[in-house]
């Protein structure tokens, strides 16, 4: 095991692998405030990616409604089980054991094994709430029970447990932008990966007896396109992007300005310790103890600071700019008017405004003579 | 003919901890042998002839205890040999200081250089390396196990598996251990032994292995495992290469039966249809067929077999890279592969072993048929003998690449 630096746990870490940091890093930022769980970003990758034989319940995206929903079953509850001590320091380093440490005799990562039925149910617990509505309650500007939606990719982390596993290297980070694949040609379906990926985001193909994962998209990636399910996302969620380190911030690269400066959105099971790159605005309506689990310790600043998003131009910019272009944004700026968008040549590709124009038109229309309707 | 050697379990390797004390004869040859040779030259890790007199004996115990916390340490000479071996780990052994010592004893007792001189300083160390002779190969050295393969005049057919010749042969006896030296690991054997016997015809060598198992394990679930079996034997009989999946330069042969590749064979393709019959999907796009209302073709009823054979495997990633693994339709249960060392298992273009089995009576009895010299560069060729491990995988007990049963070299002899 070599010791590797995990900037979401403020410590070093064990690794079996030395640190090999790609030129850049795929990321995410998914604000789970704005999802309705149409599963139109599920459909988009499904048709796209995983609609052949053998691919029947592998959804590399899907969405699930938190307390009690889960892709695969437990797919989180069982590795929280595994790892000791889940607690952070005030100064927000991570004490407990991530799941490359306190690990089995013999064994690289802590994992488990899902159950074939674990991937039968992918909407199961959709929309159930936590708790039980007593009688006569009614809505008093608080919800009393909560639920939210949990829209779930591979993380493409900076420390994959899955190529950790694999004992033939068949899985790798590419250099280029660091997506986790996994060589279709070279995997021999050992599984070892579907029971390290603490997400469980590598599917075996019971057709091709291998396994498959969450590609990034990687021919849109490569003509410097967002993803299916970043672009397909009517609530316009989703922002896919490329993330600095901590030490590298560009100031005007949305992602850096969202997950480093801001620090609005948080890494899904930081504790892991994989470094996830998908990064979430946790709901606002949830209890935080729940979140912090989910989240980290950063989740009260975090939640703050998105309520407080009107007052900062900045940031505000940054989140406009999401799903308003289907190509990758390099780097912004917060015009007076507009959040403006460019890609990496630094050509403008969006231009969003703060407010959108309004536009009346008259009930008279002189042209047609007529009276304009808003007829059904 | 030869008689078969067979030696008693005593000799054999044993997993580590099934003995209160093992001798160092017993734990070099269970665990050392598979990374390490005294005097027969480089393995996955270095050849330990006279590594007695290189470093201090109190070195030595701590880092065959565990090399990697020396490593981390920042034990210069830890660090040196870790990064001279390709950073492949040394696995950490759960050894008493008294076993260590007996390993060392043996080194000792083995090695050409035979001083009892501890060095430490660097220098010294280095001017010592010299006189230690660095074989680059290893030459042929027998076995404790010895498998005659009986010369028959018939043709060789591995469906045969009652020909009445498999009588006249007499078994030999191969104890398994748990592959516990690398990851992934399995900790506890499910299967003692196997019993395995061989015939040849001068162009083709038949290996016929039978060993219990009462569950017949085929499956193509992300959480069951099929049972397989494997032999594995040395590219050139004058450089036998670790038996653990040979090492850098030194190339081994295998030859890979699956359980459900057998199925495959004799049922035809494992489909989804077969692994869930009241499987159902919406459409599997490229299939047209499925869109004719008047064929009342489900796209669940289409299978995989007629996608290869239209050609529109193309969301069938594995199958249309070609990876072994996802071959669809299949003539033999049996895979010829080549590897260098772990993790380096690659399957061969030139597929000419053949296979058969069957589940019987809480039994498998597998028979695989391969060439005595194919041409094939980077396949086994022998003259009159050869080297052949083997392993065994039980899928009820999750075996599954490493996690598997192992018995090392034993010597094939081809009667005269």
């Amino acid at each position: 095991m070599a010791k590797v630096n995990n900037w979401q746990l403020k410590r070093e870490m064990e690794y079996p692998y030395e640190a090999a940091k790609p030129k850049k890093q795929i990321a995410y930022v998914f604000d789970t405030n704005k999802c309705i769980a149409c599963q139109t970003c599920t459909v988009a990758c499904k048709t796209t990616w995983t609609s052949g034989k053998g691919e029947e319940t592998i959804f590399f995206n899907n969405v699930e409604t938190k307390p009690y929903g889960g892709y695969p079953l437990r797919w989180d509850v069982n590795t929280l089980k595994n790892i000791k001590d889940q607690q952070w320091s005030a100064s927000g380093e991570y004490k407990g054991s991530t799941i490359f440490e306190n690990t089995e005799n013999g064994e690289r990562v802590r994992g488990w094994r899902p159950e074939e039925r674990d991937y039968a149910y992918p909407n199961i617990g959709e929309d159930e709430v936590k708790g039980l509505m007593d009688k006569g309650a009614f809505f008093n500007g608080m919800h009393d029970v909560w639920m939210f939606y949990l829209a779930r990719i591979c993380n493409h982390c900076s420390y994959p447990a899955c190529l950790a596993a694999c004992p033939r290297k068949a899985i790798y980070k590419r250099e280029e932008d660091g997506i986790v694949l996994i060589d279709q040609s070279r995997c021999r379906g050992y599984k070892e990966c579907i029971k390290a990926c603490p997400y469980k985001k590598t599917f075996f193909n019971m057709v091709t007896r291998v396994s498959e994962k969450c590609i990034g998209c990687y021919p849109l990636i490569e003509k410097g396109e967002q993803p299916r399910c970043v672009t397909t996302c009517i609530g316009k969620i989703r922002m896919q992007g490329f993330l600095g380190e901590p030490e590298k911030i560009r100031k005007d690269n949305p992602m850096d300005q969202i997950v480093h400066i801001k620090k609005v959105a948080l890494p899904l099971y930081p504790q892991y310790g994989t470094q996830p790159n998908v990064y979430y605005v946790p709901p606002v309506h949830v209890p935080k103890d729940f979140l912090y689990q989910m989240f980290g310790p950063g989740v009260d600043k975090t939640i703050e600071t998105y309520r407080n998003m009107k007052d900062d131009k900045e940031l505000l910019a940054a989140f406009l700019l999401f799903g308003n272009s289907p190509r990758i944004i390099h780097s912004y700026k917060a015009e007076d008017k507009h959040a403006v968008g460019y890609n990496e040549a630094g050509d403008e590709i969006v231009r969003v405004p703060y407010t959108e124009p309004v536009f009346a038109r008259p009930h008279w229309d002189p042209n047609a003579s007529t009276f304009r309707h808003n007829t059904p | 003919m030869k008689k078969i050697i067979i030696f008693s379990i005593a000799l054999m390797s044993l997993p580590a901890l099934t003995l209160a004390q093992k001798s160092g004869d017993q734990i070099f040859k269970s665990v050392c042998s598979a990374c390490h040779t005294i005097g027969k030259g480089k393995l996955v890790g270095p050849d330990l002839n006279g590594v007695h007199a290189k470093y201090p004996e109190s070195w030595l115990i701590s880092f065959i205890r565990s090399s990697q916390t020396m490593v981390k340490k920042g034990d210069a000479k830890a660090v040196k040999i870790f990064n001279e071996y390709n950073k492949i780990p040394m696995p950490d052994n759960n050894l008493t200081d008294a076993e260590i010592k007996n390993v060392i004893n043996y080194i000792k007792q083995n090695s050409t250089v035979k001083t009892t001189t501890t060095v430490t300083t660097e220098t010294k160390t280095e001017t010592k390396t010299e006189t230690v002779k660095e074989t680059k190969v290893a030459p042929w050295t027998p076995s404790d196990i010895s498998i005659t393969s009986k010369k028959v005049a018939t043709e060789l057919n591995a469906r045969d598996l009652d020909n009445s010749m498999w009588q006249t042969v007499s078994a030999t006896n191969i104890p398994l251990a748990a592959q516990n030296i690398v990851y992934p690991n399995l900790h506890e054997t499910s299967l003692a032994q196997m019993s395995v016997k061989s015939v040849y015809n001068g162009n083709k060598v038949a290996i016929w292995m039978e060993w219990n198992d009462t569950s017949k394990d085929v499956f193509v679930e992300v959480d069951q495992f099929s049972d397989q079996v494997a032999i594995q034997l040395p590219v050139d009989v004058n450089n036998i290469p670790s038996y653990m999946m040979g090492n850098a330069g030194g190339y081994v042969h295998i030859i890979h039966w699956k359980a459900v590749w057998q199925e495959d064979c004799e049922n035809g393709f494992r489909d989804v249809k077969d692994a869930y019959p009241n499987a159902t999907v919406d459409i599997y796009p490229g299939q047209e067929s499925q869109l004719d209302r008047s064929r009342k073709l489900q796209s669940i009823n289409i299978r995989a077999e007629e996608m290869v054979e239209k050609g529109t495997t193309f969301n069938m990633p594995g199958t249309a890279s070609g990876n072994f693994m996802s071959k669809i339709k299949r003539q033999q249960p049996v895979e010829e592969a080549s590897a260098v060392g772990f993790g380096t298992l690659t399957s061969m273009e030139d597929q000419t072993a053949t296979g058969w089995a069957r589940h019987q009576n809480g039994k498998w009895t597998v028979c695989i048929i391969f060439d005595v010299n194919s041409g094939n560069k980077y396949k086994a060729a022998m003259k009159d003998k050869t080297k052949i491990a083997f392993a065994v995988w039980d899928g009820n007990k999750e075996n599954i690449g490493g996690r598997k049963h192992y018995a090392q070299w034993a010597d094939l002899i081809l009667e005269k």
